[in-house]
């Protein structure tokens, strides 16, 4: 049950009600009553396995999140195009088709920072080629 | 002394061995559970009473270790349950005693005026935990804006090839690193100045990860409640586009639980 009116992801904020796992694992491993300081006599010692379980819950998420990124990309893809040719697309698509403005800012951002990796790997392959060629010769600014 | 001491060799595993008691929360003795309602490896959850109080429990096996994702799951949803019918004291994951009786006997009675007392604190109030990730690139650009040794050391950083550069990166590194540290301290604030005024406690939280630029958990009576969620959208959307924010909630009071008696600081 959810007390918030608003669904996941439509205002400026996200909100989860506590169900997903990895929201909350974090409070329920730390935090609440402790048994121990209250029970001794019939306390069961119980194995816990709960490190195993923090990277488990951290890697389900981390693979959905990228099964969601993955996702998404698919929506737009057409046409085995090249990852530069994807990120073009993408932005044409967020600037000038049907996409609501969140998802355009969404898709900027993907684009800056693909872009960006793009120019500096280009950099930098540029440069092991300038270095290659003229190893002796000083690069200047 | 080869020989092995004759009361230790009785002492095996029964094959059909006594259940344990697993115990999730802390309630009035009035409170009334959703029915069906089960929880770890699917035992059914009752309430065990004691005078004014109760405490929801299920069966275990007392050989299973706990914590896989089904157990934590289960915990969390029957707390859930637990909250949404009534004010709770959550226990933390692993509670496992011998028998409801015995937890009765040892727990509920003679801490009895404590747990009412706590109850009677937190009635009518649940928690929501606050969190902001930071918009990496808006916050780095931000950090070199502010910072011009940072500047001047990327701008170096991008003429010279990589491993003639690695100093001058460490020592970027470490700028940005504190830069968000003061950062986080100063959005942990607003965080807590803004959303203060809606909430009956509030409980700072360590913050999760580099990107993290906030986190508090709030507690809040049901009355307060819309003023408290409008606060939080307003947040959200000053810190739109730099900063995440995020709210889960409503949860059972977890950050809230005061230290147990005879531990007060």
């Amino acid at each position: 049950m959810t007390v918030s009116p608003y669904e996941a992801g439509s205002g400026p904020v996200q909100r989860s009600s506590g169900s997903a796992l990895v929201d909350v694992i974090d409070t329920i491993l730390d935090k609440g009553l402790v048994i121990d300081a209250f029970v001794r006599v019939s306390l069961v010692g119980i194995e816990l396995i709960t490190i195993d379980a923090r990277i488990v819950v951290a890697s389900v998420d981390t693979y959905l999140r990228f099964a969601e990124a993955t996702n998404r990309l698919d929506l737009y893809e057409k046409g085995g195009t090249g990852l530069p040719g994807l990120v073009g697309e993408l932005t044409e698509k967020g600037t000038h088709g049907g996409a609501k403005g969140k998802t355009k800012g969404m898709l900027d951002a993907a684009r800056e920072t693909v872009g960006e990796v793009l120019e500096e790997r280009a950099e930098r392959a540029e440069e092991r080629d300038t270095r290659r060629r003229a190893p002796r010769r000083e690069r200047e600014r | 002394m080869t020989t092995r001491p004759k009361s230790d060799a009785p002492e095996r595993v029964p094959g059909d061995m006594a259940l344990a008691c697993y115990v999730y929360g802390v309630v009035h003795a009035d409170a009334r559970l959703p029915e069906d309602l089960t929880g770890i490896a699917g035992g059914k959850v009752s309430l065990v009473r004691h005078g004014d109080l109760g405490a929801a429990v299920s069966e275990i096996s007392p050989v299973q270790a706990l914590g896989t994702r089904d157990d934590l799951l289960a915990h969390e949803a029957v707390v859930e349950a637990l909250a949404n019918e009534t004010t709770t004291l959550p226990l933390r994951f692993g509670a496992v005693v011998t028998t409801a009786d015995a937890l009765a006997e040892e727990m509920l009675g003679p801490h009895a005026d404590w747990f009412l007392d706590v109850l009677d604190d937190l009635s009518g109030a649940r928690e929501f935990a606050v969190s902001g990730v930071y918009v990496e690139d808006v916050v780095l650009r931000e950090v070199l804006h502010e910072d011009p040794e940072a500047a001047r050391l990327r701008e170096r950083i991008r003429e010279l090839p990589e491993d003639a550069a690695y100093y001058d990166r460490i020592r970027l590194g470490e700028l940005i690193v504190k830069a968000l540290d003061d950062k986080r301290q100063t959005d942990t604030d607003e965080l807590i100045t803004a959303l203060e005024p809606y909430a009956t406690a509030v409980a700072p939280r360590a913050p999760a990860g580099e990107d993290a630029a906030a986190d508090a958990a709030f507690l809040v009576t049901d009355r307060k409640l819309p003023e408290f969620e409008q606060a939080v959208d307003r947040l959200g959307e000053r810190w739109s586009g730099r900063v995440r924010l995020r709210m889960v909630g409503p949860l059972a009071p977890y950050d809230f639980v005061p230290p147990p008696p005879g531990e007060e600081a």
